[in-house]
């Protein structure tokens, strides 16, 4: 499963490339009609969706979707908002678990890259504060026990966890490309810090909606995104 | 700064961040424990081993133990809340002595980590010596009914 993921990610990757190689050497040509022009900077605000959760749908046991939205209040700043929901199943050696909830992750963006004149790309700085809140289930597990003696199976016992909690911080880097007029692509990776998370008194939150994979003794985790966003061209400055 | 170096550093970070760790559970965490059982003497309250005991659980195929003891430690079931075992004395001879003892108890799952999963732990309710009119054992003794560790003897069995 694990390599299914990986590979998807590569290809992803690979494909989204190759976009971008596409539409920066058709911008480039633009560049050279448009040099003579006047600059106009567009703001506006943004809606977006984030694709890698429709690529986890084919590739994990996982449903989810991700609303993304910014506004440019400056020339390079972004306010930023993400609003999701996840519902992950674990199916590993020894749990079987679900962990389902949704998460509000709020910020900014800073671009930090000098369009040549015309062009609308980002390679951007971004910060996030994050809270998600979300429910866990056990559903069977295996038994840690060396004696093998009697025969060890999966034990059915099911239980549920309500009412639990975490906040983090997010750092990203990420670039967007325009691919056509108000339609912009992009990708970021996230390096997420955990700050507080309430996990129940007999389980563990090994997934986190928004967060993703938390491992054991480590505060950090990763996480990726691919998003198609719409410019709604409301301000021309 | 070309924007497509800037992208392709950015994908690169993409190649490196699919390599995701595996957790493992190391054996230094404690397993589910076994019941450990001492054996003295009924009148003199030392220590008394029994002389080429066998030890099988009733619901195995397999025998858990031959020889001559003085404590042992036992596995319960994670799956029931009994476990019957059969203890023959001096089953080599014509002497052979078989009881059954039963192990009744509440378990309770403990969470270790993502890696090991849970372990078992048990609470000890009673423990019924089935009668047989010629029983080796004469009685038992529940010293320490939570059963979490394997530092030192939960029952004691006189005989």
């Amino acid at each position: 499963m694990m390599k299914i993921l990986t590979m998807s990610k590569y290809i992803i990757s690979i494909f989204i490339c190759l976009i971008f190689n596409y539409s920066f050497s058709q911008e480039e040509q633009e560049e050279v009609i448009e040099d003579s022009l006047k600059i106009e900077q567009k703001y506006g605000i943004r809606i977006g969706l984030d694709l890698s959760k429709q690529v986890r749908m084919i590739t994990e046991d996982y449903n989810g979707i991700s609303l993304y939205g910014d506004l440019r209040i400056k020339e390079r700043l972004f306010i930023v908002a993400e609003i999701g929901n996840d519902d992950k199943k674990i199916f590993n050696e020894n749990i079987n678990a679900n962990f389902k909830g949704s998460y509000l992750k709020a910020g900014f963006n800073y671009n930090f890259y000098n369009n040549p004149p015309g062009l609308e790309n980002e390679i951007y700085f971004g910060f996030r504060f994050a809270t998600s809140s979300f429910k866990s289930e056990v559903f069977n597990y295996l038994v840690y026990d060396f004696d093998k003696y009697w025969e060890n199976g999966r034990i059915e016992d099911y239980s549920e966890y309500t009412d639990l909690s975490a906040n983090w911080i997010e750092l990203i880097l990420g670039f967007n490309a325009k691919i056509s007029k108000n339609i912009f692509m992009g990708t970021s990776l996230r390096l997420n810090r955990m700050i507080n998370q309430k996990s129940p008194e007999n389980f563990g939150n090994l997934y986190i909606p928004g967060f993703n994979i938390v491992t054991e003794d480590n505060n950090f985790g990763t996480g990726i995104t691919y998003t198609l966003t719409y410019r709604i061209p409301l301000v021309k400055k | 700064m070309n924007f497509h170096y800037y992208l392709r550093g950015v994908l690169i970070l993409f190649f490196l961040s699919s390599c995701e760790p595996d957790d493992i559970c190391l054996e230094s965490n404690t397993d589910t424990p076994n019941l450990i059982i001492k054996f003295l003497d009924f009148n003199s309250g030392e220590n008394k081993p029994v002389v080429n005991l066998k030890i099988k659980g009733v619901d195995s195929e397999n025998d858990f133990f031959i020889g001559t003891v003085d404590s042992i430690s036992i596995p319960l079931s994670n799956y029931q809340n009994t476990t019957p075992f059969s203890f023959t004395k001096e089953f080599d001879s014509n002497q052979a002595n078989e009881d059954l003892i039963y192990f009744n108890y509440v378990r309770n799952n403990v969470y270790i980590s993502r890696s090991c999963g849970y372990k078992m732990e048990y609470e000890i309710e009673n423990i019924i010596v089935e009668n047989d009119n010629l029983n080796w054992i004469e009685d038992s003794i529940i010293e320490k009914r939570v059963v979490n560790d394997e530092n030192s003897h939960h029952v004691k069995i006189y005989h």
